[in-house]
């Protein structure tokens, strides 16, 4: 009798010890992992499938990658077809629990007020587009705080005992993107309505929340590789528009933005795009701090 | 609001109009009509502020609108590929063509010195149901008497998740066959022009399609380890047989592999798989193939990519004279500069599975040009040294609309 009240109080432990285990979450990018590692804290395992020096468009999935996804509770995505690369690990994973629809698959693009969103008919001739918009939004520190509402109610779903801890995770990195994004502001003030250059169009967001403006990329066309009649064509407008600095990521080919460099006397500058992309971008935060410092620094030579 | 204001405006006018009937004394009427000048000076000046203002804030809020038009709507997920996009609901339909031109001194070869359209896949795919993905390929092939034939490629549904056991799914319908990397890879998926030798001869040259079922099993380790089983019926004739080397593989056949793969680090990924497969050849012989492969891949930063890759194969032919045996392999260098350029190199040596058991060896070079994950231009170099034989080709692949494939 002893033996059999044991075993039904140890069954009665079951549900508490699976209640208090840690969630697996799986995200596309550094950059989701980096927000939800801020809002999950010791509740959550967070596991990047992209490198943050990764052109996240092209990520090439892995049999390695499917086990990830097969034991995750939770799978957070850019969405907007920038990270679709996902669906054949999502096919291939056997996880009901992750797939569309079901509360493990989060898209947190689902909430951001989408730019450059294109209309009319779209076709290879456009070069590489959006059909849902640019999704390069996470590079500005207010959709950061969207991003993270996000995860933090899908994290309370999963968890509704924890839902408390992560609202006050949330609400602490709410304070902090609003404290930080003052002082990145101010360190781009002098620099209002600055005209750039960039390699892909990964700025809009970016240059909208610090009054940069994108005044012309070295592809030809979005996903293009840059063509020496172009960058011609760059050479000119960079001249003609004054313009001081040349931005690329990490992962692009350097050669055209110091090509255009040379040519105008602008500065050719690499930024990373992503938490992880270089050395010192550990995190959200400290992403944004890098990038800017970088900018600050070329804009005022 | 342009109206408040100037309403705002005149009544004030006429407040301050109202005392210059009551006065009655000339000097104040006087002062009282400077003040009024004044008065009337300074209302303009605050009329023109306020209408320059008002004007700036209408063009600001116009802008505003037109920007609204473009954003999209918010609170809803980027939908799924196949599971209907916006406006309408299609499932993703897709073309692939492939042209290839081949110039060279080997006099056996019927595409010799020609440009010709090697191939259009036309797909349709998409989801069924929850976990449920149906996928239809019909291809135009060029034949080497210079016709084409169309054929179902692929058509199956593939259940992706089953009942009772985690990790298993099924795949039922016409398909090609599980066995080793590259046959279940389509070719214009590859990193070169030509199907590797030994999978040319033992598989045959379109590659070894069946009519049946696959199940897959996810195994529940902690690395990727997935068995697939197959029992097929291929059809004579069709897809599954093996060109001009000999007889086609046919009938019955049962086909199983083991494919595992481990992450050393975080950009390093070692991939090995072990297949096997037993059939019929078209003599009524039974075929027994076994097949080893192995995949390295280290990637580095941004899309640079390394990658090693070889298969191979042992054939064997039961007959009552006693058993045929043969093998073959292929070995191939991959490295990607990013994303537009990557070169490679392969070796492929083979036992022919002819009486005479010659050996046919081959070295490739390729070069190719990615104009985006569809569309690629490639040139490649072989020399068969048997022969003495060199050809070049140059092969152009397109494609149009969304195309997906099951994890290679």
């Amino acid at each position: 009798m002893k033996r059999i009240l044991g075993l039904l109080f140890l069954l009665t432990l079951i549900p508490a010890w699976a209640s208090a285990a840690t969630l697996d979450v799986v995200t596309t990018t550094t950059d989701l992992a980096s927000i939800t590692e801020i809002i999950g804290g010791e509740v959550v395992r967070v596991t990047s499938l992209a490198r943050g020096n990764q052109d996240h468009h092209y990520v090439e999935p892995r049999p390695s990658m499917v086990v990830t996804v097969r034991d995750a509770d939770l799978l957070i995505m850019i969405g907007m077809d920038h990270d679709i690369w996902v669906q054949a690990l999502i096919n291939s994973a056997r996880n009901r629990n992750i797939r569309f629809g079901q509360s493990g698959y989060l898209d947190v693009s689902q909430n951001i007020r989408k730019l450059e969103v294109p209309s009319g008919q779209i076709d290879g001739s456009m070069g590489h587009l959006h059909v849902y918009g640019n999704p390069h939004y996470w590079l500005d520190p207010l959709n950061g705080k969207i991003i993270a509402s996000d995860i933090a109610s899908r994290l309370s779903q999963l968890r509704p005992d924890k839902s408390q801890y992560f609202q006050s995770n949330l609400d602490n990195f709410k304070q902090e993107i609003d404290q930080k994004i003052g002082e990145w502001q101010e360190k781009l003030k002098p620099f209002k309505n600055e005209k750039i250059a960039v390699h892909h169009g990964s700025w809009p967001y970016f240059a909208q929340r610090f009054n940069l403006e994108v005044a012309v990329e070295l592809e030809p066309k979005p996903g293009l590789a840059p063509t020496p009649s172009h960058l011609r064509q760059v050479v000119d407008t960079v001249k003609q528009k004054e313009i001081k600095v040349i931005i690329s990521e990490v992962f692009h080919d350097r050669r055209p933005a110091n090509f255009v460099a040379d040519e105008t006397g602008a500065r050719a500058v690499v930024v990373p795009s992503s938490v992880g992309g270089v050395e010192g971008a550990d995190d959200y935060f400290k992403l944004f701090d890098l990038l800017i410092d970088k900018l600050v620094v070329a804009l005022k030579k | 609001m342009r109206k408040i204001v100037f309403g705002f405006i005149f009544l004030v006018g006429l407040f301050l109009v109202q005392p210059q009937a009551t006065a009655g004394d000339n000097s104040e009427v006087d002062s009282l009509r400077q003040d009024l000048k004044e008065l009337r000076s300074q209302f303009n000046q605050m009329q023109q502020a306020y209408s320059q203002k008002i004007s700036r804030m209408e063009a600001k809020i116009e802008s505003l609108e037109a920007k609204e038009v473009t954003a999209a709507p918010v609170g809803e997920p980027t939908p799924l590929p196949g599971l209907g996009r916006p406006a309408f609901e299609l499932p993703d339909i897709s073309a692939i063509g492939t042209v290839v031109a081949n110039y060279g001194n080997n006099k056996d070869d019927p595409n010799r010195n020609k440009l010709f359209l090697d191939e259009i896949e036309l797909a349709i795919q998409g989801y069924l149901y929850p976990d449920i993905w149906a996928n239809f390929i019909v291809a135009l092939h060029r034949e080497n008497d210079g016709d084409y034939d169309v054929d179902v490629e692929e058509g199956y549904i593939e259940f992706q998740t089953l009942p009772l056991i985690d990790g298993l799914s099924l795949r039922a319908g016409r398909q090609l066959i599980g066995f080793g990397k590259i046959n279940p890879v389509h070719a214009h998926h590859w990193n070169y022009v030509d199907r590797p030798l030994v999978l040319d001869g033992y598989l045959g040259d379109h590659g070894l399609i069946g009519q049946g079922a696959n199940f897959s099993y996810l195994m529940p380790l902690p690395f990727f380890a997935q068995l697939d089983l197959g029992a097929w019926h291929v059809d004579e004739g069709g897809h599954g047989h093996n060109g001009h080397h000999h007889g086609a593989l046919k009938d019955e056949t049962y086909s199983t592999r083991l494919w595992s793969s481990f992450a050393l680090s975080s950009d390093q990924e070692l991939e090995i798989g072990l297949s096997g497969l037993k059939s019929y050849e078209d003599h009524g012989d039974r075929a027994i193939i076994g097949g080893a492969d192995f995949t390295y891949r280290y990637l580095g930063e941004g899309l640079r990519r390394f990658l090693y890759q070889s298969e191979f194969l042992h054939w064997t032919r039961k007959r009552s004279g006693g058993d045929v045996n043969r093998w073959g392999f292929y070995q191939h260098l991959n490295y990607r500069f990013d994303k537009y350029w990557d070169v490679g190199l392969r070796y492929d040596w083979l036992q022919e599975p002819s009486r005479t058991k010659e050996v046919n060896q081959s070295v490739s070079g390729i070069l190719t040009r990615s104009l985006t994950e569809t569309t690629k231009l490639r040139l490649q170099y072989q020399n068969a040294p048997r022969r003495d034989n060199h050809t070049v080709f140059l092969q152009a692949i397109f494609g149009l609309g969304p195309h997906a494939h099951p994890l290679e």
